[in-house]
């Protein structure tokens, strides 16, 4: 039996093993200056002062910076298959705000804190995370994980972060599921644009 | 006391098999797939356990906690969460051995002599200022090792998020402890007492982070708590993006 599997998982090996290229050193490096480069502004960004002046810079960093479309639709999970154009369109925009709304309040802890590079791992010429250690004033140290890529070949961008290996995509997508799954994805877009209307307040 | 907390246990354990025996699973492919993987089936009641858990913490323990916090001196609030995780290391030592992890077996077991003695009764955590931290282990961890499967999610009344495999364990935890069976209940009472208004102190603020815009709070906690139990297991190298080998210390 062991034997047919292998026959069986051989040239799917092979055909992995072709189409799977090693990352150069180049673009490693550069995913790896992208990450220390943003999260370094990112944390400047959270030393102004709060108002709508910070939260315009924070949507500019955001849009420089965030695969926000891709990690709307990650969110979405299973649910991706199933939602119209008109529904994924309404769904993103509101997603958008609800990204640069919240993270801005929630990034705020990180306020006067300092970023190390610790490592990055490449999975392919496009896909890279890069492990950081973000340190507060007083000494204390959170592992902070960044995924980011280049489809295939663009500019890199943020698709998901781990804050001590919590990441923010799993998260937001075991939490819209319960609210897809009971009001639909109309539902879920209503309910994001009004907490950001609360949260904007 | 210890009896009637085993039962307490053993109650929420066979009312949530009873109840999962009995729950709806969904014809329609999508919703079957969603809800397999959520792994819920007692979700209405969860979410009022959960709402009722989530009062207590804003009526009655966030105010004490807080309070605690602005004023009492940040180095004997230290010294209590030391004392308090020094009585939590028998626990530890017991499950480290039982994973057949014996590294963290002997740094729990030194650190807990040390602590005991030379850090006055655990109020020091002297290898700790050394770097040297044992990491906390517990029978939910140790069943996930030895390959039980995490069971239904469930809400626990004070307790809080769980699974059936982290509720057994907790009931297993409470048994193996020793003080369990050496304090009085007064005692016991004061110490459960204390450690929930120490950690409630110390997880405040992070509890309030995660509330902060968020769109279903019931469905962010369990996610939170999966992925926080899974790193424990995998002893703090668990892979939040599927990249096991990356995340090898």
């Amino acid at each position: 039996m062991g034997r047919h599997l292998w026959q069986r998982i051989a040239p799917a090996v092979v055909l992995a093993a072709f189409l799977w290229t090693p990352v150069s050193a180049g673009s490693l490096e550069e995913a790896t200056d992208f990450v220390a480069q943003k999260a370094e502004r990112l944390l400047n960004i959270m030393g102004l002062p709060p108002g709508s002046e910070r939260r315009d810079i924070f949507a500019g960093w955001i849009a420089s910076t965030v695969d926000h479309d891709g990690m709307a639709s990650r969110a979405l999970g299973r649910y991706l298959d199933v939602a119209t154009d008109a529904e994924l369109r309404a769904y993103t925009n509101a997603f958008h705000s609800y990204i640069i709304i919240t993270y801005e309040r929630r990034l705020e802890t990180f306020s006067g804190y300092n970023l190390q590079v610790e490592r990055s791992r490449a999975l392919s010429d496009n896909d890279v995370v890069v492990r950081t250690t973000i340190s507060s004033p007083d000494g204390a140290r959170t592992i902070v994980d960044f995924r980011i890529s280049n489809n295939n070949g663009g500019e890199w961008r943020l698709t998901d972060f781990a804050i001590e290996g919590l990441s923010m995509v799993k998260t937001l997508r075991d939490e819209f599921a319960g609210v897809i799954r009971r009001d639909g994805i109309e539902g879920l877009t209503a309910l994001i644009e009004s907490n950001v209307s609360e949260s904007a307040l | 006391m210890l009896k009637s907390r085993v039962m307490r246990v053993l109650a929420v354990v066979a009312v949530a098999l009873l109840a999962v025996a009995c729950a709806q699973v969904p014809d329609d492919p999508v919703e079957h797939k969603a809800f397999i993987e959520t792994n819920d089936p007692l979700e209405p009641a969860n979410r009022t356990v959960f709402d009722f858990d989530v009062a207590i913490l804003d009526h009655a323990l966030s105010p004490v906690a807080l309070a605690y916090r602005d004023h009492v001196p940040g180095p004997v609030r230290d010294g209590v969460s030391n004392a308090l995780d020094n009585l939590q290391m028998p626990v530890t030592i017991l499950n480290s051995g039982l994973q057949g992890d014996f590294d963290n077996m002997a740094e729990a077991t030194a650190s807990f002599f040390i602590n005991s003695t030379a850090g006055i009764g655990g109020l020091f955590d002297i290898p700790a200022n050394s770097g040297r931290k044992p990491r906390k282990e517990d029978f939910g961890q140790t069943l996930a090792v030895w390959g039980v499967e995490e069971g239904p999610y469930l809400v626990l009344p004070f307790a809080g998020p769980s699974t059936a495999r982290d509720t057994v364990g907790l009931g297993v935890d409470v048994l193996t402890d020793p003080l369990t069976w050496l304090l009085t209940p007064a005692w016991s009472y004061m110490r459960t007492g204390a450690d929930v208004i120490d950690s409630t102190a110390r997880e405040h603020d992070r509890i309030e982070e995660a509330r902060l815009g968020a769109i279903d709070f019931y469905a962010k906690t369990r996610s939170l708590y999966r992925q926080a139990r899974a790193r424990a297991i995998a002893n703090g190298v668990a892979d939040p993006f599927g990249l096991d080998e990356f995340f090898e210390e």
